[in-house]
């Protein structure tokens, strides 16, 4: 009789997993592959990835991940973007969406071809990530003249907007307003393409 | 004389060792003479201060012997020694606990001919470090194998002094590494080393917070809570 009345234990009981269980099974990266599927992840860390250095002596540059080493650091290299081959932590890293084809553990010379043949300095460039930037570091390098154009552009910006606007609202309330929000929404879209005034257009004056 | 017999140490242990850092008897040996620059060169220039591994030691060679007595025949033997220490001291302390241990050569009776940090060339490869050790738990001596994947020893070395303190609680003063090896890949023993080792190991980075560049831009206070997904949902590259 006592045969088959054995003590539960209370991992016999419990039907679900433990914390500690759950970090066990999914030690080692096993989350990421659910039934084959990636959690919709599009980036990730791996040979080849593109990153962008963002803290630290190299801070705002672009490198490639050429090794992971572990959960928390890797092996980068950056022959013609100015990155000495370094090991460096995923902390001070940002994943971009490039992929480059290579084997981990590539050396420089060979990284560097693979650089040039991919033209990833002209892709990274072109990416509106680098554009922003580009434009943040233009605002900070602005002197005070410039900031004072940035501030009279600016005005006149928020004006012709503000006229924009205006109309827009006197046709929408005239009309139903079921359908034309849209239409007023596009307007002004069409008004901003047209009259795009670049704040941040290079302004030449020599009488200073 | 003697800094002419020193080699380079070898990338692992011979054999069987005793639970305690190498002790090596001058030797004969077919191995090519020392290269003291190399040694002596400290810095690697730029290079250094970009490379982000953890140094919490440094690999040391130390070579000492027994002094001389009036009345002895023989000369006391040459014994070199490699130490793991965050500095000479430390490395020299270590040398004549081990030499007492070992080959009752107490400091007071012995001489420290030289002492010598191995700087490993700047890191291209990852590597994978082997490391048997020896510690001291609050009830009893462990032997343990541990690996740990880093571009020099010494790194691989740190990692596991932090890693013996996080999991066993074992400082540095209990632990003595028996000996330590580059594992080829075929041997890898540790099932995450061998993760990490294969070539198309990829994952996500998640939670991610952004930090300001510079520690100048921290802000004491935020008006908003970080978004932790950012980084890597944006479709925006």
């Amino acid at each position: 009789f006592f045969f088959f009345f054995k003590q539960k234990t209370a991992y016999e009981i419990l039907s679900g997993l433990v914390g500690s269980e759950m970090c066990i099974r999914d030690r080692y990266m096993g989350i990421f592959n659910i039934q084959g599927g990636l959690m919709g992840f599009k980036r990730f860390v791996q040979a080849g990835r593109v990153a962008y250095i963002n803290y630290g002596v190299d801070h705002g540059k672009v490198c490639v991940i050429v090794e992971v080493i572990n959960s928390t650091r890797v092996l980068v290299d950056g022959p013609t973007l100015g990155v000495p081959r370094q090991v460096i932590s995923l902390r001070r890293l940002a994943l971009t969406d490039h992929l480059l084809k290579v084997a981990k553990g590539i050396h420089t010379k060979a990284l560097e071809i693979v650089i040039k043949k991919n033209d990833l300095v002209k892709k990274i460039g072109e990416s509106s990530w680098a554009k922003k930037l580009a434009a943040q570091k233009r605002r900070a390098e602005l002197n005070d003249f410039e900031r004072f154009q940035v501030m009279m552009l600016k005005r006149q910006k928020a004006y012709l907007v503000n006229k924009d606007v205006a109309q827009a609202k006197g046709k929408k309330s005239k009309k139903a307003p079921a359908k034309k929000p849209k239409e007023a929404k596009s307007g002004q879209q069409a008004f901003y393409a047209s009259n795009y005034i670049n704040l941040f257009a290079p302004v030449s004056y020599t009488h200073l | 004389f003697f800094f002419l017999m020193i080699r380079r140490p070898p990338r692992s242990t011979q054999g069987v060792s005793s639970a305690a850092s190498d002790v090596y008897k001058r030797q004969v040996s077919t191995q090519s003479t020392w290269d003291f620059q190399w040694c002596q060169r400290r810095s690697m220039g730029k290079e250094s201060k970009s490379q982000f591994s953890l140094k919490k030691v440094k690999q040391y060679i130390l070579v000492g012997r027994a002094k001389p007595v009036a009345g002895q025949k023989e000369e006391p033997k040459v014994y070199r020694m490699r130490v793991f220490a965050p500095n000479t001291v430390i490395a020299k302390s270590k040398f004549w606990t081990l030499m007492r241990k070992q080959k009752k050569i107490k400091h007071t009776g012995g001489e420290l001919i030289a002492i010598h940090e191995v700087i490993e060339n700047p890191s291209k490869s990852v590597k994978v470090y082997g490391i048997v050790l020896r510690y001291q738990s609050r009830t009893g001596y462990h032997n343990m194998y541990k690996e740990y994947r880093d571009t020099n020893i010494c790194g691989a070395m740190s990692q596991m002094y932090m890693d013996m303190a996080g999991r066993h609680r074992a400082r540095e003063e209990t632990i003595h590494i028996v000996r330590t090896c580059v594992v080829p890949e075929s041997k890898i023993k540790r099932a995450e080393t061998k993760s990490f080792t294969n070539g198309n190991v990829k994952f996500p980075l998640l939670n991610r917070i952004s930090r300001p560049p510079i520690k100048k831009f921290k802000a004491f206070a935020r008006a908003k809570r970080p978004t932790l997904f950012l980084q890597q949902n944006n479709s925006d590259s």
